[in-house]
C-alpha cells in the first residue's frame, strides 16, 4: 500500500474543511418579506461535520432545515449547498437534489405504515432514480443487506409491515432509508426523543458509526443537551430567529 | 412503486375504500342498468317484427295495436271481420295477408290463432324465418283444428313434448277461470328459439280458436279416418283480432295503408310497425332521459362523496405526504397519487357495477321475457358500457381534483418536520 505524500494530505485536509453549506445574508418569511422568520447573516458547515442544532419552538429550526433541503426557497441572500445555489434550481431539480443528496430522519413515525420495510427503503431509492436498471437494483439489494446488518436488524425484517415494528426498530430502519442513497447531508430531527436511554445510546452509536464511515455531514436537531459533547459543532438558534453563533465542540452559547 | 403506494394506501383504508366502492358501484349500476335495459328493450322490440309492412286492426291507438298484435302486451279492443280481411287480402298491391286471433292463453302464455301461412311469411330479427325445430306446423283445415305449435320457451318451461295433450283457457292472465276443456289440443310442432315473444306463444289454427269457443267437439275427435273428408280452412271464422300484411313493393305500403284507413265497410286502421315503434321510442325517450338524468345525478353525488372522503383523509395523511416530500417526491407526484387512488376506486367500482348489471340481468331476463315479452341479452361489456365507463372515469378524475389539489398545496406547504 503506497504511503500518503504531502500533497495528498493537503487535498485531504482541504476536502475535510470544504464548506458544503453556506448561508450568506439569507432571509426568509412566509408572507413575502413582511414578517421575517429567519435571518442568517453568515453560516457554514464543513463536509463531514457533525452539527448539533438546538433552539426553542418557533426559533426557526424547521425553516432552516426546509431551506437546507430545498423544500422552501429564501426570500433573499445566497444559499449554497454542496456547491449548488439552491435559489437557481427549478422545483423539479430541487426535489431530485433532495432525493439524491439529503437524507432525513424524523422524530418518530418515520415510515409509511402500510408499506413493508423493504418498500419504505426502496421508496428513497425510487425518488433518487436508483431502481431503474437491473445492475442498480442488484447493488441496491446488496447495500440494503449491508445496512440492515450494520444496524443489527434481522434480514427478515424487510418483509414486515412498517407498522408492526417497535419505535426503536423503526428509527433504525429510518437510518437505513436515509443512508440508502449515500447522501452527503443527513438531517436528523430529534430522532432520539421517542427512545429510552438504552435505545438512545445504541441508536446514536450506530448513527455516528455510519456517518463517519461515509463521511456524511450530520445536522442533528435536538433539545437534549446531554448529547452535545458527541458533536463537532453546536448551533443555538436565537429567540430572534437568527443563528447568532456557532459554538465549537462544548462551547454552547445559550441565549 | 407509484401504483403500489396508491393501492397499498387504499388497502390501508380498506373499510372506507370498500364503502366508497360500494356506493359508487351502486350508483353506476343504476346508470348502466337503465342504459342497458333501454337499449336491449329497443333491440328486442326492433327484432320482433321484420318483413311485416302493415298491421291492420280495428281503430285504436297505433301503439296499442302494435303492442297487442306483435308483443302480446295489452288487448285488442275490437276485431276485424273475416270479410274485411278477405277484401284486404285481395287488394292488388297486397302480397300476403295473415289474420291473427288473440285473447286466449295457456298457463299464462298467450295463444295466437292464425293460418299456416304465418310460419312462412312472418319474419323476425334480420328477416329470419321461423323454424320448426321438432314436428310440423298445424294442418290448415277444420278437421285438424285441435293442433298446437309451441314457442320454444313454452315447450322448455312447461316441459311439453310432441303429441302432448293440453287445454287452453279463456283470457290472457296467468290464472283463468274459464278453461276450454272440451277441446284437447295436441302438440304437433315446437318452434326453434327466436328471442322474441313468439317463443312465449302457443300457435293454433283459426279453426282451433273457433272450435275452442264453440260447444262443438272438433270433427276429428269423432272420426279416426279423417282423410275421407274435405274441409274448408276457416269455415266458421267470422272475425280476427288483426291482420299482418306484406305488400308487393315498398312504395305500395302507404297506398294500402290509406286504402285500409278509408275502408267504408268497417272502421279499420293500418299501421306501419316501424313508424309505430318510432312513436314508442319517442314516448319512451323522455322517460329514459329522466331516468338517465336521475342516475347521473346520483352518480355525481356519489363521486362527490368519494372526493369528500379523500379530502377528509388528507389531514391524517399529512405525515405521509411529509415523508414522501422529504424523500424527494414532488408536489405533482402527490397530486397524481391522489388522482390514481380516485382512478383505482372508480375502476373497481365500474367492474363491480358491470358484474352487478350482468348478474342481475341474468336473473331478470327470464322475468322480463315472461311478463313483458321483452327479451334482453345482458352483455358484460358493450359500447354503451365502454362510453359510460370512460365518461365516469373522466368525471371521477375531475371530482378527484379537489382532494388532489389540496394534497398538492399541502405538499408545497408541508415541510420536513411534522410534529
Amino acid at each position: 500500500m503506497p504511503e500518503k505524500n504531502v500533497s495528498d494530505l493537503i487535498v485531504s485536509n482541504s476536502a475535510k474543511l470544504e464548506e458544503i453549506i453556506q448561508f450568506s445574508n439569507v432571509r426568509f418569511s412566509y408572507d413575502r418579506g413582511q414578517t421575517l422568520v429567519l435571518d442568517i447573516p453568515k453560516w457554514q458547515v464543513h463536509r463531514g461535520q457533525h452539527t448539533f442544532i438546538s433552539g426553542v419552538s418557533g426559533s426557526g429550526k424547521s425553516t432552516l432545515l426546509n431551506l437546507l433541503s430545498g423544500i422552501t426557497a429564501p426570500d433573499s441572500g445566497e444559499l449554497l449547498v454542496l456547491g449548488q445555489r439552491l435559489n437557481d434550481l427549478s422545483a423539479r431539480a430541487l426535489d431530485r437534489f433532495r432525493a439524491q443528496k439529503v437524507g432525513v430522519i424524523f422524530q418518530q413515525l418515520n415510515l409509511i405504515p402500510y408499506l413493508s420495510v423493504l418498500d419504505n427503503i426502496l421508496l428513497a431509492a425510487y425518488f433518487a432514480n436508483k431502481t431503474q436498471k437491473s445492475k442498480l437494483k442488484t447493488d441496491l439489494q446488496h447495500k440494503i443487506q449491508q445496512l440492515i446488518e450494520k444496524l443489527n436488524l434481522p434480514i427478515s425484517i424487510l418483509s414486515r409491515q412498517a407498522s408492526e415494528l417497535s419505535v426503536g426498530q423503526q428509527q433504525r430502519v429510518a437510518i437505513v432509508r436515509a443512508m440508502i442513497n449515500e447522501p452527503e447531508i443527513l438531517i436528523a430531527d430529534e430522532p432520539t426523543s421517542a427512545l429510552d436511554q438504552q435505545s438512545k445510546s445504541a441508536f446514536l452509536k450506530l448513527l455516528f458509526e455510519l456517518v463517519k464511515t461515509t463521511n456524511c455531514t450530520l445536522l442533528f436537531v435536538s433539545h437534549d443537551q446531554s448529547l452535545v459533547e458527541q458533536f463537532d459543532s453546536v448551533v443555538e438558534m436565537s429567540t430572534l430567529n437568527q443563528i447568532a453563533e456557532q459554538a465549537e465542540n462544548g462551547a454552547l452559547n445559550v441565549y | 412503486m407509484f401504483i403500489k403506494i396508491a393501492i397499498k394506501s387504499l388497502i390501508n383504508r380498506k373499510t372506507t375504500a370498500w364503502l366508497t366502492i360500494l356506493s359508487v358501484a351502486t350508483s353506476l349500476f343504476v346508470l348502466l342498468a337503465v342504459k342497458q335495459i333501454s337499449s336491449q328493450a329497443k333491440t328486442s322490440f326492433g327484432r320482433t317484427v321484420s318483413g311485416v309492412d302493415l298491421i291492420v286492426g280495428a281503430r285504436t291507438g297505433q301503439l296499442n295495436l302494435l303492442l297487442a298484435s306483435v308483443f302480446r302486451i295489452g288487448y285488442v279492443s275490437n276485431s276485424v271481420s273475416w270479410d274485411s280481411y278477405q277484401t284486404i287480402k285481395n287488394q292488388k298491391y297486397v302480397k300476403w295477408a295473415v289474420p291473427i286471433s288473440l285473447g286466449d292463453s295457456h298457463k299464462g302464455y298467450p295463444v295466437l290463432g292464425t293460418t299456416v301461412q304465418y310460419f312462412d311469411v312472418f319474419k323476425y330479427g334480420n328477416k329470419q324465418s321461423l323454424e320448426i325445430a321438432q314436428g310440423k306446423a298445424f294442418t290448415p283445415d277444420a278437421f285438424q283444428s285441435a293442433q298446437v305449435v309451441l314457442g320454444a320457451a313454452v315447450a322448455e318451461k312447461l316441459g311439453y313434448q310432441l303429441d302432448q295433450k293440453l287445454v287452453l283457457s279463456h283470457g290472457v292472465g296467468v290464472t283463468s277461470f274459464t278453461h276450454h276443456d272440451h277441446v284437447k289440443f295436441t302438440v304437433v310442432g315446437i318452434l326453434a328459439a327466436t328471442g322474441t315473444p313468439i317463443d312465449q306463444t302457443l300457435h293454433i289454427s283459426l279453426s282451433g280458436i273457433e272450435a275452442m269457443h264453440s260447444d262443438v267437439v272438433p270433427h276429428h275427435e269423432e272420426h279416426e279416418e279423417h282423410e275421407e273428408h274435405e274441409h274448408s280452412a276457416h269455415e266458421n271464422v267470422d272475425k280476427v283480432s288483426a291482420v299482418l300484411v306484406g305488400v308487393k313493393a315498398k312504395f305500395a305500403t302507404l297506398y294500402v295503408q290509406k286504402a285500409v284507413n278509408d275502408f267504408k265497410n268497417e272502421p279499420l286502421m293500418a299501421i306501419i310497425p316501424g313508424v309505430a315503434l318510432t312513436e314508442l321510442w319517442q314516448m319512451m325517450a323522455s322517460m329514459e332521459k329522466v331516468l338517465l338524468l336521475i342516475s347521473i345525478l346520483v352518480l355525481f353525488a356519489t363521486l362527490l362523496g368519494m372526493s369528500t372522503m379523500l379530502l377528509a383523509s388528507m389531514r391524517e395523511r399529512s405525515r405521509e405526504i411529509s415523508i414522501l416530500r422529504a424523500l424527494g417526491a414532488s408536489p405533482l407526484f402527490i397530486f397524481c397519487l391522489i388522482e390514481l387512488e380516485v382512478l383505482v376506486l372508480t375502476l373497481i367500482s365500474l367492474f363491480v357495477a358491470m358484474v352487478m348489471v350482468w348478474g342481475i340481468g341474468l336473473i331478470a331476463a327470464p322475468v322480463l321475457s315472461s311478463y313483458y315479452g321483452i327479451f334482453i341479452e345482458v352483455s358484460f361489456l358493450n359500447q354503451d358500457t365502454l362510453y359510460i365507463g370512460l365518461g365516469v372515469l373522466l368525471m371521477s378524475l375531475l371530482m378527484g381534483l379537489l382532494p388532489a389539489i389540496n394534497a398538492y398545496k399541502n405538499a408545497l406547504q408541508t415541510g420536513l418536520l411534522i410534529k
